[in-house]
């Protein structure tokens, strides 16, 4: 799977009411601006963690702000 | 995993009340069979005794106080780690120090607007040391040159750099200053509350005996909540002490990021009590697969608290079906109330009792804040029991004027006892209007039947999202900025959701403007991290006002939840930007309108905004 199938995935499993904001994502995208509040966007992150069976620090996570930074982090998470 | 102890000791008094914290850590230090577990993300254990807690906070205070620290200087602390927060939240308290707990940042970027609050709250406190892990400090010392008063800024795992000092330790006494608990929300000037020794034994020992009826050997807590909030902070660092309980700590993130960790460690230590506000109840619940109903066992839990935001009853009785196959008793959750400014809790429910749910006549209620039973076909309000006050404390009801009502009657909730806090840190202005003839004012609206208090709402207009506060005007100032929308012509509110409230923004726009509802919605998401669940754009002069032009907040949520408002305007759900009709809403606020139990300065979830400036971290 790409990343950010897996990332949209992730996103869909926490809040379903997001799929059409989703389908024109771009990388270069905020990921705030899909208007998730922060206890969503964490549980967002833990399915991400929980699937690529890795736990992110809490220095990585305040970097992350575009779809792109995100998917970033995902494929270096990846194994192999 | 490490076995917490079930062994009973019959030789300790759970009656007897330690006058300070330090009296009380270091009586329990005979305990090595009851402490502290902390767990990390994975959910390995690191476990404490009581003797090794006391032993491991002492040893810190004493690096503390050969660091030159004086007695009453304020110590600001950044801790994520329950572990680390713990122990150099007692060792301050053992050197004599005041410990100002502030929550870290979290989430994704915003560091900026995390800094300033940061720095907001350390001016206020004029703390001298501000005292952070390693992964946090390089986002700290940019803002250490902003508070003037701090001398230093260490990193707990660099606390052992000088030789411990050898000199006595301070003699604390129940007057004495603990510790400062700020507020959370988002306003210009924190407040911190004076947190005695005193007032916190008082409310730490009403929660163990009369709340909680902690007994050492038979009970085990778990807890995720942040500890640097209070109900994470009194009710399960603190309050444990009092009768040597032992308490599991799950880290906040990894209950946030995998709600199932909280059951799952509820079921591993064979728990008997836990907390949490209600959109954990409503996060927990909807993650639970049966496959992990069928391997847990809930039987032991007699006290899962519900307070901090409003109660749903719905989402309760759901959660407690939901995990009734695991022998979850069905009276576990036990609603409470309470604030920062009582030390934590005013009242608790008995244990083990159903919810108490009153229907009361809505006209009535509306009309004259009366409480009567329904008339046949009328429109029903239910609200939820939060229980009676603690002994030697008392809840009354007070109208505008001040005057005392009884029973039956909406009006303020004040509060007054022994938990009652001393007043704001240095603010003597913000202190007198929190109290009126000896009474600690609460701004929550309710009234008490029976005894017991039903919270209807707030006088202030404070909003609170996922457990933390947000003063609406900092959201309608967004939206005022935005083009297309009447400045001044905005009210930001919160209407009843299932799971915590929902953000609602109303404002008047220019007849050519925009796309206006994803504006506002991405706006807010943008600048405050906040979910906007419903825009309601007006027309010019449709929002209500008084005669001399101010907005109305209250009017115009209540005529929106009634359904008055908007009747030529659009209404759109803003994030998914389905048309939401009138009637569905007006349900839903009917149903959603159950009390609420406000617990304490509220902020169980992650911080509202961080933000990431380019550079402030270094890359690697």
């Amino acid at each position: 799977m790409q990343a950010i199938d897996l990332i949209k995935a992730a996103i869909l499993e926490v809040d379903p009411s997001k799929a059409s904001k989703l389908a024109t994502v771009k990388p270069t995208q905020e990921i705030r601006e899909l208007g998730m509040d922060s206890v969503a966007t964490m549980e967002m992150v833990g399915y991400l963690e929980e699937e690529l069976q890795v736990q992110f620090s809490d220095e990585v996570m305040v970097r992350i702000n575009t779809f792109g930074d995100l998917i970033a982090l995902v494929e270096k998470s990846r194994p192999g | 995993m490490s076995q917490v102890s079930n062994s009973f000791d019959p030789t300790f008094d759970p009656s007897y009340c330690p006058a300070t914290i330090v009296e009380a850590l270091k009586r329990n230090a005979v305990y090595e069979q009851y402490g502290y577990t902390f767990l990390d993300n994975a959910l390995k254990p690191t476990r404490y005794s009581y003797k090794q807690l006391w032993a491991a906070s002492e040893a810190r205070a004493r690096l503390l106080m050969a660091r030159g620290y004086q007695r009453g200087e304020r110590v600001a602390m950044v801790l994520a780690s329950p572990e680390d927060f713990t122990v150099t939240f007692y060792a301050c308290l053992i050197a004599g120090l005041v410990p100002v707990p502030m929550f870290p940042p979290l989430s994704f970027g915003k560091l900026d607007s995390w800094a300033d609050s940061a720095v907001g709250i350390m001016q206020v406190a004029g703390a001298s040391l501000l005292l952070t892990d390693k992964q946090l400090s390089n986002v700290l010392w940019q803002v250490m040159p902003k508070v003037k008063t701090l001398r230093d800024l260490l990193t707990v795992d660099k606390l052992d750099d000088v030789a411990p000092s050898t000199a006595s330790l301070p003699v604390i006494t129940a007057n004495d200053l603990a510790f400062l608990q700020f507020t959370s929300g988002s306003t210009s000037a924190p407040k911190g509350v004076m947190v005695t020794q005193a007032s916190l034994m008082a409310n730490c020992f009403a929660i163990s005996s009369e709340g909680m009826s902690l007994r050492p050997g038979q009970d085990v807590g778990v807890s995720w909540l942040p500890l640097y909030h209070d109900m994470g902070l009194i009710g399960f660092v603190i309050t444990p002490l009092i009768a040597a309980v032992d308490i599991v700590f799950i880290p906040t993130m990894a209950f946030v990021k995998r709600p199932n960790v909280w059951m799952q460690v509820m079921h591993d230590y064979k728990a008997t009590l836990s907390f949490g506000p209600n959109f954990a109840y409503a996060l927990a619940g909807k993650r639970a697969s049966q496959k992990e109903i069928a391997t847990w066992d809930l039987s032991r839990v007699r006290m899962l608290g519900c307070g901090a935001e409003p109660i749903n009853a719905q989402v309760m009785a759901e959660f407690v079906e939901a995990l009734a196959p695991c022998g979850l008793p069905s009276g576990a959750i036990m609603p409470a109330y309470g604030m920062a400014e009582a030390t934590l809790a005013m009242s608790f429910r008995k244990p083990l009792t159903e919810l108490k749910v009153l229907n009361v006549d809505a006209d009535a209620f509306r009309a004259e804040g009366a409480v009567t039973a329904p008339k046949d076909d009328a429109v029903v309000l239910s609200f939820v029991s939060c229980g009676k006050a603690f002994a030697q404390h008392a809840l009354g009801i007070i109208d505008t004027d001040g005057v005392l009502l009884g029973e039956g009657r909406e009006g303020e909730i004040v509060f007054r006892g022994p938990s009652v806090t001393a007043g704001y840190y240095k603010n003597p202005d913000a202190t007198a209007s929190c109290f009126r003839d000896g009474w600690l004012r609460t701004g929550d609206l309710g009234f008490l039947q029976d005894g017991e208090v039903y919270i209807t709402g707030r006088c202030k207009d404070l909003i609170i999202l996922n457990g933390r506060n947000h003063h609406p005007q900092t959201i309608e100032w967004v939206v005022a900025e935005l083009d297309g929308v009447r400045r001044g012509n905005v009210v930001a509110f919160s209407r009843p959701g299932r799971a915590s409230e929902e953000l609602v923004v109303v404002c008047e726009v220019k007849t050519d403007a925009a796309d206006v509802v994803e504006r506002v919605t991405r706006a807010v998401a943008d600048q405050l991290s906040l979910k906007v669940s419903e825009v309601v754009t007006l027309r010019a002069g449709q929002l209500p006002k008084t005669s001399s032009g101010k907005l109305q907040r209250r009017k115009t949520r209540e005529m929106f939840l009634s359904g008055e408002l908007a009747t030529q305007g659009d209404r759109t759900l803003g994030s998914s930007g389905e048309k939401l009709t009138v009637a569905r809403h007006v349900a839903r606020g009917i149903i959603g309108r159950v009390s609420h139990s406000l617990f304490g300065n509220r902020t169980p979830s992650a911080p509202a905004a961080t933000e990431m400036r380019d550079g402030a971290l270094s890359a690697k």
